[in-house]
């Protein structure tokens, strides 16, 4: 192992490499402090344009991005009351009413230390918990993984918002029909292509991430043109910035809480920092002297613990991706895409075939934090200028790279059209208020499903037992069932509950 | 939201039952343990299952407080700009087969930003003029010259 990992801090402190990351994390910082322009859309953007390079360069670079996209939506959250980026929602609450009392710099510092002290933890946890959960992953036969694609789509549908869970497994549904179309490589027979010979390879997966969420987004954001927030003005002192180090510091407990928070979530597949960073904020709330306190800007632990917990779900994200090849968060799911794209199947084979990549994703999940440390301290007013970039020049400009990027994957137009049909999909769903991750999902885990059931049914000569009386599987299904049963049958109870006051 | 939710209930019902008369077209292999049909049949099945659930559940749910209306998400998603730019784009993309890709592209760029624009002066032109020829530039010497990639 231990040359592993020498070779992926040799491949990650290669001077071009190196400067990937610092390219990665000040892009990511730029468009994550932009409103409206997630994580997810840095990462999509970029993947397509990755394609020509090593790598042992692409991945350290996309590293670069996730880290700065992830922690550059605090900026927009704290000067202009508009999160950057969803995992930034909780740090509004607070860091803006603090920014507003002139103490922009302290919440700004805040935000900057819990979210780098939260990353390194988690990359922490990452490197300790993935590589053993690889070795578990290794007994897993295919009743497992079946067994793991039904919990994904059932957490998703878990933490789905009120009233709209039956609607994230439609969209399930849909994304693991759009991934039958094509040729079914066991039988031999084409599906669902309608006679059209250009589906007959069926939809890429990239093209298809991209436009599902670039245009619905890029679309959406059109509706703030002209509308553009006053942001609060910064008077930046390095000295006041570092000075808010030992406040994080004193805060151990909520650091902490919020981290274990934040990597918890981050391991369940489909939902990362953009829930952790609301329960942690809620978590702190409840633990706190003075909860009565938050939302006036006053406590240093309302900023520090959504902050923590957003970046600390990035490293906890990761570990299900590398380990199980299901990604954690949208996110990780482009990543997956990346992996894809340079012929490597995430999975516990990684770990044992390609262990000096999995270290060089480890090493420059550490390096991009540095970076993004580093850049914070140094280019703060930089990053404010870039939250007031109008959107009219952002918006063509991404779409013509998404395009780009789209094409240069196969080099055909198809891949370009599959880009805007899916987009115009995924808009349909935003105006409907479906999700859209879980269609990305099926489309990703629709093909490992098929292969997965086949296998187990022909291993088991066509009996489906084996996937409840196996331990691992029946366990998975059983929490499967749980997660999607309980938060019903709970909610009935609480209401009868407060209708019934003893 | 109801009448937008059973609008999306039909059309994802709709688009399964498409799929699933597709579906009979498929055949069995002899040699085959497990058969061709199930993994599809399955998928479009549970689908369909799941559909008529939610199309059933929104008819029986008692929640009338539309968040809002048919009218207001109806004239949401059609928003002008939206419209524009979903339109500038299509037409920039049927349009790179017959100009070429990198005249499109500028005519795309420096349109959208123009149109896009709240108001349209002299200084918006000059903006969406740098805008369009750094992104040509940035493409290029990153794409062709490092990437050594096609464009399209």
């Amino acid at each position: 192992m231990y040359d592993q990992i020498l070779v992926g801090a040799a491949h990650v402190f290669e001077p071009w490499t190196l400067f990937a990351v610092l390219a990665g994390v000040a892009g990511g910082l730029v468009i994550g402090s932009i409103p409206g322009l997630t994580s997810t859309m840095a990462i999509a953007l970029l993947v397509p344009l990755t394609y020509a390079m090593e790598i042992e360069v692409a991945l350290p670079l996309l590293m670069g991005v996730y880290c700065g996209a992830i922690s550059g939506g605090l900026v927009g959250a704290i000067l202009l009351n508009i999160p950057g980026t969803p995992a930034s929602a909780g740090t509004c609450l607070d860091g803006y009413p603090m920014a507003a009392k002139g103490q922009a710099t302290r919440a700004l510092g805040l935000a900057v230390y819990s979210s780098m002290i939260g990353g390194t933890i988690s990359g922490i946890a990452l490197v300790t918990i993935a590589p053993l959960l690889a070795k578990v992953a290794l007994s897993f036969g295919p009743w497992e993984y079946f067994a793991l694609v039904i919990f994904t789509f059932s957490c998703i549908s878990a933490m789905s918002v009120k009233g709209r869970a039956v609607k994230a497994f439609m969209a399930a549904f849909i994304g693991i029909a759009l991934a039958l179309v094509g040729l079914d490589e066991a039988s031999g027979q084409v599906r669902l292509t309608f006679g059209f010979t250009a589906l007959e390879s069926g939809f890429y997966e990239l093209p298809a991430l991209i436009g599902l969420y670039a245009i619905p987004q890029l679309l959406a954001d059109t509706d703030g043109i002209g509308k553009e927030a006053e942001i609060l003005k910064i008077k930046f002192r390095l000295s006041d910035f570092t000075r808010t180090l030992g406040e994080v510091l004193r805060r151990k407990r909520d650091l902490l809480r919020s981290t274990f928070i934040g990597v918890a979530i981050g391991i369940l597949p489909g939902v990362g920092p953009g829930l952790s960073n609301i329960v942690a904020y809620s978590q702190a709330k409840r633990a706190s002297k003075h909860p009565e306190k938050f939302g006036t800007g006053e406590l240093a632990e309302s900023v520090i613990s959504p902050e923590a917990a957003n970046n600390a779900s990035m490293g906890g994200a990761l570990i299900p991706m590398l380990t199980l090849g299901i990604p954690g968060d949208a996110s990780t799911l482009m990543m997956l895409g990346a992996f894809m794209l340079h012929g490597i199947d995430p999975g516990p084979l990684l770990f044992r075939d390609n262990g000096e990549i999995v270290w060089t994703v480890f090493v420059s999940f550490f390096v991009a934090f540095a970076f993004c440390t580093a850049i914070y301290h140094f280019f703060i007013p930089l990053t404010v200028k870039a939250i007031s970039i109008p959107r009219q020049y952002v918006i063509p400009v991404l779409l013509i790279l998404c395009t780009v990027g789209c094409y240069s994957l196969n080099n055909r137009m198809f891949d370009v059209y599959c880009f805007l049909g899916f987009g115009l999909l995924g808009y349909l769903l935003h105006i409907a208020r479906v999700p859209v991750l879980p269609v990305i999902l099926g489309l990703i885990l629709g093909p490992m499903a098929e292969e997965q059931l086949n296998l187990a049914l022909a291993f088991g000569q066509g009996s489906i037992w084996p996937f409840f009386t196996r331990p691992i599987s029946g366990a998975i299904l059983l929490i499967a069932f749980l997660s999607l049963a309980l938060p019903p049958i709970l909610a009935r109870y609480r209401g009868r509950l407060t209708e019934e006051p003893a | 939201m109801r009448t937008s939710d059973l609008i999306f209930s039909f059309l994802y019902i709709a688009a399964l039952l498409i799929a699933a008369t597709q579906l009979f077209k498929l055949s069995d292999m002899n040699a085959a343990v497990v058969s061709a049909k199930l993994y599809p049949w399955l998928v479009v099945g549970a689908g369909l299952a799941v559909g008529g659930l939610e199309t059933l559940r929104t008819l029986v749910s008692k929640e009338s407080g539309e968040v809002s209306g048919i009218s207001v998400i109806w004239h949401r998603a059609f928003a002008r700009r939206r419209m524009i730019l979903l339109g500038l784009f299509v037409v920039y993309l049927a349009a790179i087969a017959f100009v070429g890709f990198l005249a499109s592209t500028a005519m795309f760029c420096f349109c959208t930003i123009l149109v896009l624009a709240p108001k349209r002066s002299m200084k918006a032109a000059v903006v969406a003029a740098l805008t369009t020829a750094g992104t040509l530039g940035l493409i290029y010497v990153l794409l062709v010259v490092y990437l050594e990639a096609f464009l399209p």
